[in-house]
């Protein structure tokens, strides 16, 4: 059995976050670790730490409201629903946070946060034309001519109501 | 390649769950990498009040609903028959009558849909099909009702077992008409771990009888908008020892019998008491069918003529006899 209560995870970019247990077993990936005894040094993470931190920050705010479910305090209540909401915002804000965020939410194996950040990605696809779509994410319109007019062939009628 | 087209093919299908089919549909002329996830995506979601803005300025009721049936029927046709559907969201209308539902319903049983979803305004009582009764990857199934503003839709509940792997049941406005038929239902579902009725209306049910093993949570909401009144004069059974949270919204005046919920942790009971009713009674039969419940949230709304200004009552103090 593993004797320590907190957890050491090294960033890609060399910065050690101790961490509680209790906190990080919302990680699958980390989960797993700890129950096989391989948690013990540090664990080394393939994610920035800027999006470490931020992934760290997220796990202490819901286990803390997991805890909290039962007591009616309003104010600790109004809090948290304050602190998510500025999540929402700096990663709506901010794609490269989004992006990392995602992918580390991934590897990590954090079912509530992937979700989050998947509807938040949603949220910015939502009614956008192809084209803002494309301006949003930078993406390049790869279609060669022939391809172009297959697709709005295809797709007239939905792109025109 | 840019970053959201880059990232895992589970991650941009969970991103285009949140969205409608159309969306997708229409986010496939983005670009090359983008133009096949709606082929693949094993999320569908058809709701006919938000395809197009504004139809009914350009369509009738019936060319809207002519090219929404057309617009469902194509994807379905489109998409990989091979590719198991996880969600499948249906809003809509008039299209029970001439069978187009059912035909839908059974190319998604076929394509071993897992969550359904569908809400649906229609005159004629829809019955849950065969292929779909006997559909084994079924795990949750919602059934929002209407028949017109305010009334429930009929249900027509399968004569036959089967719903082997359900595992979440939530009917809203739902008129149900046999109650022997709804007995048997409830505890011929091996897995039910979820029941949620809301607002739904118990034709002639003289009792009101879940009987399930397996169920874990119940909610009974009979407090909805929807007239008439779902459990008026109707004896609530409830016997499911591993029940662990009731919530019951309801008439105090009602037949309550709990039997058995020796797991209960958790028992939220709404009560509206009306001014006749002798409610010492159903509050009595209420509090010991839920003995065990370490959680208790009591709340009654009552209307009394004689306490007309109360709008607060608290309760000072509990004192347990052992």
């Amino acid at each position: 059995m593993a004797t320590t209560s907190t957890v050491k995870l090294r960033s890609g970019d060399n910065e050690v976050f101790e961490v509680e247990k209790q906190v990080m077993i919302q990680s699958g990936t980390i989960r797993n670790m700890i129950e096989d005894d391989a948690a013990d040094g540090e664990i080394p993470l393939q994610i920035s730490s800027r999006n470490l931190a931020k992934v760290v920050e997220w796990c202490k705010c819901m286990q803390h409201r997991d805890r909290n479910n039962n007591n009616d305090n309003k104010e600790e209540e109004e809090e948290e629903e304050e602190w998510e909401k500025k999540f929402d915002e700096e990663v709506s804000e901010d794609k490269d946070l989004h992006f990392g965020l995602l992918l580390a939410a991934n590897y990590l194996e954090i079912p509530a946060l992937l979700h989050r950040l998947c509807q938040l990605a949603a949220d910015i696809v939502k009614g956008k034309t192809p084209e803002e779509i494309r301006r949003t994410f930078n993406i390049k319109k790869d279609f060669t001519p022939e391809e172009e007019e297959a697709v709005m062939d295809e797709h007239g009628w939905a792109f025109h109501d | 390649m840019d970053e959201l087209s880059n990232l895992p093919e589970p991650i941009i299908h969970h991103i285009f769950s949140f969205l409608g089919t159309i969306d997708v549909v229409r986010a496939s002329a983005v670009s090359r990498k983008w133009r096949c996830f709606w082929l693949s995506i094993p999320y569908l979601n058809f709701n006919i009040h938000n395809i197009w803005s504004n139809p009914q300025e350009k369509w009738s009721l019936e060319k809207i609903n002519e090219k929404f049936k057309d617009f469902v029927n194509w994807v379905l046709l489109s998409q990989n028959g091979s590719i198991n559907i996880q969600r499948f969201l249906l809003s809509c209308f008039n299209c029970v009558d001439d069978y187009t539902l059912y035909r839908w319903l059974s190319a998604v049983a076929q394509r071993n849909v897992q969550v359904l979803d569908l809400d649906i305004i229609s005159e004629e009582s829809i019955k849950l099909p065969r292929c779909l009764v006997t559909c084994e990857s079924l795990v949750s199934l919602k059934l929002d009702f209407c028949k017109k503003v305010y009334r429930q839709g009929v249900l027509e509940l399968p004569t036959c077992a089967g719903f082997t792997r359900l595992k979440s049941l939530d009917l809203q406005k739902v008129e149900l008409l046999d109650s022997n038929l709804f007995r048997k239902f409830i505890s011929s579902c091996p897995l039910l771990e979820n029941l949620n009725m809301a607002a739904c209306f118990f034709r002639d049910f003289k009792i009101l009888d879940i009987s399930a093993t397996s169920l874990k949570h119940l909610t009974i909401d009979d407090v909805g908008f929807c007239e008439p009144k779902g459990l008026a004069n109707c004896e609530v059974k409830l016997a499911c020892p591993n029940l662990l949270s009731l919530k019951f919204s309801g008439s105090a005046e009602l037949e309550f019998s709990f039997e058995g919920l020796k797991s209960l942790k958790k028992a939220y009971i709404y009560l509206d008491i009306d001014g006749d009713d002798d409610v010492c009674y159903g509050v009595s039969k209420i509090f010991d069918g839920v003995r065990n419940a370490e959680v208790l949230k009591l709340n009654m709304v009552v209307s009394w003529p004689y306490v007309e200004h109360l709008y607060a009552m608290t309760i000072e103090s509990i004192s347990r006899c052992s």
